[in-house]
């Protein structure tokens, strides 16, 4: 049993219309992993990769000791993506006896439970649940397998905040498992909140950031003024005369008292960083 | 594994209205038409233009993203879903054969049975050709871009009959002159070179294609 249960070095891909350069992480046991980053930015191609549907054009991809996309390691990954994976005209308690012939351990208990506590109706057909259901049909699907990896590629957009929570609270359930660890690719970087413990930023198919949660929060922070813009900051934007940009929270000495300097958001890191990859390939 | 995708994918395509409507189709010909053995050829041409139609599924429901994240190997869809389309081609056989005897006992003839043999064997044939020409193609490019491979073994088929009637190169007195067995021989050959070279073309083709 080893401690990273993902572990990614140098992925590269290169295709038209997207690129994925030089991307190593790990996914130590026990952890819940954000993945975050503008549209276009790699976070479904790095979690394609991940689960062998892409193959990288250099690099190396190692699920839970296994290659990338080997059944072993496929049979103990419960994969949560955008949208449901299941014919539209097949009925919600058929999915999981469908599916249980593939997984040794697919328990149809839990399936039938995390339906019911989900509120996704058992007896309709998977084309007529809303989006939500959809996304929950899929979570009650990835976790009756009893994985110890779950990967969720952007499960809460669209969402109401209630389905959100409800996601949230399944997964933090999950976690219980000091065995277990989650791959969280998201958009909304409030659903990380209380729930991921590192945090991975992908800008344009590169890793921004990678670090604890707290820390991302405590690396950076948001300086805002009018006039001139000082030296030390990532990606300036501006309204009018006034400017914003990110700051290194160490830096925050450098700046005089008429930036004034405040707390970032992982949604500020994200667009800030973003804008400053854009300044830097423009 | 294979087993139980093929199960999988039998509960996936079987039970659709497109997929048993052909299979009517077969009973129809088999009653209006009354020349012997034509329900079993039209079992093998409605055999080979259902192969394109779990492909049209996987594109639809987005399933073949759904076998890439199930703990099997490419080989065993590919294998699977071979086993369920020549499943597929045996109801179509079996549902053709009792209309061709159900007919015949009502029309008061018989049946030869070497007319049957040579029914099953052509038509075995003609679907170890399809599996043989659709079933790489299929799989590497899915079925928006691969349909029109479907039409390929029937135009291949009617077009080698169309020269040849046009040339002459093979005479129909000379086909007479073969023996039963070699022509069976022959038949069953063509199949089971068109489904082994199909289906591991297939799955070569297959491992290789990134799913989205």
């Amino acid at each position: 049993m080893t401690d990273d249960m993902v572990r990614i070095s140098n992925l590269r891909i290169t295709r038209p219309a997207f690129e994925i350069g030089d991307v190593s992480f790990t996914i130590p046991r026990g952890a819940v992993v954000g993945l975050v980053g503008p549209n276009g930015a790699g976070k479904t191609t790095v979690i394609r990769s991940l689960l062998g549907l892409l193959t990288p054009d250099a690099g190396q991809i190692e699920v839970l000791g296994h290659p990338a996309g080997s059944s072993t390691a496929l049979s103990k990954t419960g994969v949560v993506l955008d949208q449901p994976t299941a014919a539209a005209e097949w009925r919600v308690h058929s999915l999981g006896r469908r599916l249980a012939p593939f997984y040794t351990d697919w328990d149809v208990e839990l399936f039938t439970d995390l339906l019911d506590r989900l509120d996704v109706p058992q007896g309709q057909r998977v084309g007529e649940l809303s989006r939500g259901q959809g996304v929950k049909l899929s979570l009650a699907s990835a976790l009756a397998q009893r994985p110890e990896l779950l990967i969720l590629d952007e499960p809460s957009s669209g969402l109401d905040p209630a389905s959100r929570r409800e996601i949230g609270d399944v997964i933090r359930q999950f976690m219980v498992d000091p065995h277990h660890a989650v791959l969280f690719s998201t958009h909304i970087t409030t659903d990380l909140d209380n729930l991921a413990d590192e945090l991975i930023v992908l800008i344009g198919g590169r890793i921004a950031h990678h670090g604890p949660l707290p820390d991302a929060k405590e690396d950076f922070a948001m300086a805002r003024s009018t006039g001139e813009v000082p030296d030390g900051t990532l990606g300036v934007q501006h309204l009018g005369e006034q400017w914003s940009a990110l700051i290194r929270t160490d830096d925050s000495a450098k700046f005089g008292p008429e930036v004034v300097i405040d707390e970032a958001t992982i949604d500020d890191i994200i667009i800030h960083l973003a804008a400053a990859h854009e300044e830097a390939t423009a | 594994m294979t087993f139980a995708f093929t199960r999988f994918d039998l509960m996936s395509w079987f039970p659709r209205r497109q997929t048993l409507l052909p299979l009517a189709f077969i009973v129809i010909v088999g009653i209006a038409l009354p020349v012997p053995g034509m329900a079993i050829a039209t079992s093998a041409f409605v055999t080979s233009l259902m192969l394109s139609t779990p492909f049209l599924g996987d594109e639809r429901d987005r399933l073949d993203t759904l076998y890439g994240v199930l703990p099997i190997s490419r080989r065993a869809i590919v294998v699977g879903r071979a086993l369920s389309i020549l499943l597929y081609g045996v109801v179509a056989m079996t549902i053709a054969t009792v209309t061709t005897l159900s007919v015949a006992a009502i029309r008061g003839t018989t049946i030869a049975p070497e007319l049957l043999m040579t029914g099953y064997a052509a038509s075995f044939a003609i679907i170890g050709l399809s599996v043989g020409v659709q079933l790489p193609v299929l799989f590497r490019i899915g079925y928006s871009r691969g349909r029109l491979v479907v039409y390929a073994p029937v135009l291949l088929i009617a077009g080698a009959a169309w020269i040849n009637q046009a040339t002459g190169v093979i005479d129909g007195d000379i086909i007479n002159t073969i023996p039963l067995e070699v022509g069976v021989g022959a038949c069953v050959a063509i199949g089971t070179l068109g489904i082994i070279t199909g289906t591991l073309l297939a799955v070569r083709l297959y491992t290789t294609r990134e799913l989205r």
